[in-house]
């Protein structure tokens, strides 16, 4: 798509007054500028709205919340089916890996999954903007191990 | 030996939801729920902000409906404030207002409803979502849908900021107008989203309308209930969706009352029961009268196919020919046909799109007075809209510096949420026949809440092969006998 500059999205997903949900908007958030060359946008779910954001993309890195992949509380997890994520699948729309290859059945030019980091939360049904103590307290060691991870698989290309 | 077979589609954000089916001792269905984990202490997150913080906090509560959300707390801040809005802020608020309508009905129609009818019910799960449609209508039609829904977004976007998820509501106003310049895109958004309205409607008429199996279903008993109906309708009591008044009919269409939305408590009543955390609602002045149908019921529904058995007609005129068909095929008003609940959203998407083309030709467009300010905090608002997905009520209470000291909401699911369980009782009793039940008819059984478009895990077909469904099937101990999961 013309006019997107940079060839890696850092994408965060994540509801921001649904308490740890928001996890992967914070993390987004604080990466935003550490790599040079990559773009940060956040949304609050997967489905059609993301065509517009990864099209003409070359590599997408999605960090969401998730539950159920046998961390505890506030553990980075590398899931390349993006089983346990809360926000790459949606029940009014399409999945992010469907939305990936309906884009590029049409012909749209669209990202490869670069990697899916799951934050195994403890709290995802509480209204709430504060973060539990678990997911506080782990938040830089977070923060540190992604830019770590992201850098290395950038590296690569 | 009784049984129950529970039907779990589960999903984030829009909620947790799981349908359970119980069978009587001969394998008949003797009762079906529909039942919905809540999400916990919204009001409590609220009290104590400043009321104007809502219109950035509601378009977060629901994934599918953000725009009506903020909508409703934006008319609710105009109370609050003791303020109208300009006449240009609000003819650009119903600008954007269609606009949402119109990319949520195509994201709806296309994304959930099509699947079923345009694939077919007893397909393949793996080819039964948005994917299989393409593969049936084409490319092309994939992507004028993604056009005309990001044309529409873009004037959501213009207004207040965001998309789709909106955050720029403001009491007597809007954030941002238009400009002459900016008139000939939104024309064109406009005339284009006509003109595929009437494209969507066509496919409908050809592929459904045209399919004698479809009609049958549409037309059918298992999909039909006899409730009464509410909507919004405008001064003329045509159908309206940014504002208005709230009308209520009979089962047999009668008018049994017409209100404005601030006394909306006066009748409206919810109900609690313990297999369901949704507050049910019903007509106050009727009482509760439980899960029932027909004259004794005191269950209304909302929606499109509500909206257009209430008003008196559409307020544009292709869409009242649409409308006026669709009640000739179904055999007159009002229609009780849940199916054909697809039929009007495609009628009202039409609506939306000819009331933007009298809107974009409306020379207040571009007036600069899209802001009042003369504010005087009055503690009290009431916001309602009609929603995609029907009658949405914002209410707000604060003190007197505008800290909130109340909100509660009444959204349109939950106004379906009596009619769903029923509407699902009626089909799985038409489709399910003891434990040993084929993933199609439970499809067809999913249909019947599908209809409605509930905010809260509604579809199965968005994730092709990966729906975390799970029916479970147990005996009368209690003890799961057999377990079908599809994605989980």
């Amino acid at each position: 798509m013309a006019g997107k500059e940079n060839r890696i999205l850092i994408l965060g997903l994540g509801n921001p007054i649904l308490t740890d949900d928001r996890i992967g908007l914070i993390l987004t958030e604080n990466l935003k500028g550490k790599f040079p060359g990559a773009d940060t946008a956040s949304i609050i779910l997967a489905g059609m709205e993301l065509l517009d954001i990864l099209a003409g993309y070359d590599h997408v890195f999605l960090i969401d919340a998730a539950t159920g992949t046998g961390g505890e509380p506030g553990e980075l997890k590398e899931i390349s089916d993006g089983k346990g994520a809360l926000h790459l699948f949606t029940s009014h729309g399409v999945n992010f890996f469907d939305l990936l290859e309906m884009g590029r059945d049409m012909g749209l030019k669209m990202p490869e999954p670069a990697a899916v980091f799951g934050i195994e939360i403890g709290n995802a049904t509480d209204f709430g903007t504060a973060l539990s103590p678990a997911l506080s307290s782990a938040l830089p060691s977070l923060e540190i191990a992604l830019t770590e991870r992201i850098r290395e698989i950038i590296a690569s290309y | 030996m009784a049984e129950r077979i529970t039907i779990s589609p589960i999903t984030r954000l829009e909620g947790h939801g799981k349908i359970e089916i119980f069978l009587n001792d001969k394998g008949d269905v003797e009762d079906a729920y529909w039942q919905v984990v809540e999400l916990r202490g919204f009001e409590r997150f609220c009290i104590g902000r400043p009321v104007e913080e809502m219109t950035r906090i509601v378009p977060n509560i629901c994934g599918v409906c953000p725009s009506a959300h903020h909508m409703a707390a934006t008319k609710a801040l105009d109370q609050v404030f003791g303020v109208e809005p300009t006449p240009a802020a609000r003819l650009i608020r119903e600008l954007e207002f269609n606009a949402f309508y119109i990319e949520d009905h195509y994201i709806h129609f296309f994304f959930l409803a099509a699947p079923d009818f345009i694939v077919g019910p007893h397909a393949d799960p793996k080819e039964r979502n948005i994917l299989g449609v393409i593969g049936k209508v084409g490319n092309e039609i994939g992507l004028k849908v993604i056009d005309i829904r990001k044309r529409n977004r873009d004037i959501i976007r213009h207004i207040f900021s965001k998309a789709p998820h909106p955050e720029g509501g403001l009491p007597g106003g809007v954030p941002r107008g238009f400009t002459e310049e900016d008139r000939k895109w939104v024309k064109e958004t406009a005339d284009m989203s006509v003109e595929f309205a009437q494209f969507a409607l066509q496919i409908f008429k050809d592929l459904v309308l045209g399919n004698k199996e479809y009609v049958d279903l549409i037309t059918s008993e298992a999909y039909k209930l006899k409730t009464y109906y509410m909507s919004l309708v405008d001064e003329n009591n045509k159908v309206t969706f940014y504002d208005g008044k709230v009308k209520v009919i009979t089962p047999d269409g009668k008018e049994f009352a017409k209100f404005d939305p601030i006394d909306y408590a006066d009748h409206i009543a919810e109900w609690v029961e313990p297999w369901t955390y949704i507050r049910l609602t019903h007509l106050k002045k009727l009482g509760w009268s439980g899960l029932t149908e027909g004259d004794k019921t005191s269950l209304y529904r909302v929606a499109p196919l509500a909206r257009l058995n209430v008003a008196d007609g559409m307020k544009t005129p292709i869409a009242q020919k649409e409308a006026e068909y669709m009640f000739e095929v179904l055999g007159g008003k009002p229609a009780h046909n849940t199916l054909a609940m697809h039929w009007a959203r495609l009628i009202c998407a039409l609506q939306a799109a000819e009331d933007n083309q009298m809107i974009a030709n409306n020379p207040l467009l571009t007036s600069k007075d899209i802001r009042n300010m003369d504010y005087k905090i009055t503690g009290k608002g009431v916001g309602c809209v009609e929603a995609p997905r029907g009658t949405l009520f914002h209410h707000y209470e604060t003190d007197e510096k505008g800290i909130l000291t109340k909100a509660n909401l009444i959204v349109a699911t939950q106004n379906n949420a009596g009619p769903i369980c029923m509407s699902v009782k009626k089909a799985a009793q038409a489709f399910v026949k003891g434990p040993d039940v084929k993933e199609g008819f439970l499809n067809m059984v999913e249909m019947a809440f599908r209809a409605y478009d509930p905010c809260l895990s509604c579809a199965t077909h968005a994730l092709p092969g990966e729906m975390p469904l799970s029916v479970s099937i147990r005996d009368s101990k209690g003890e799961v006998i057999r377990v079908i999961e599809r994605g989980v």
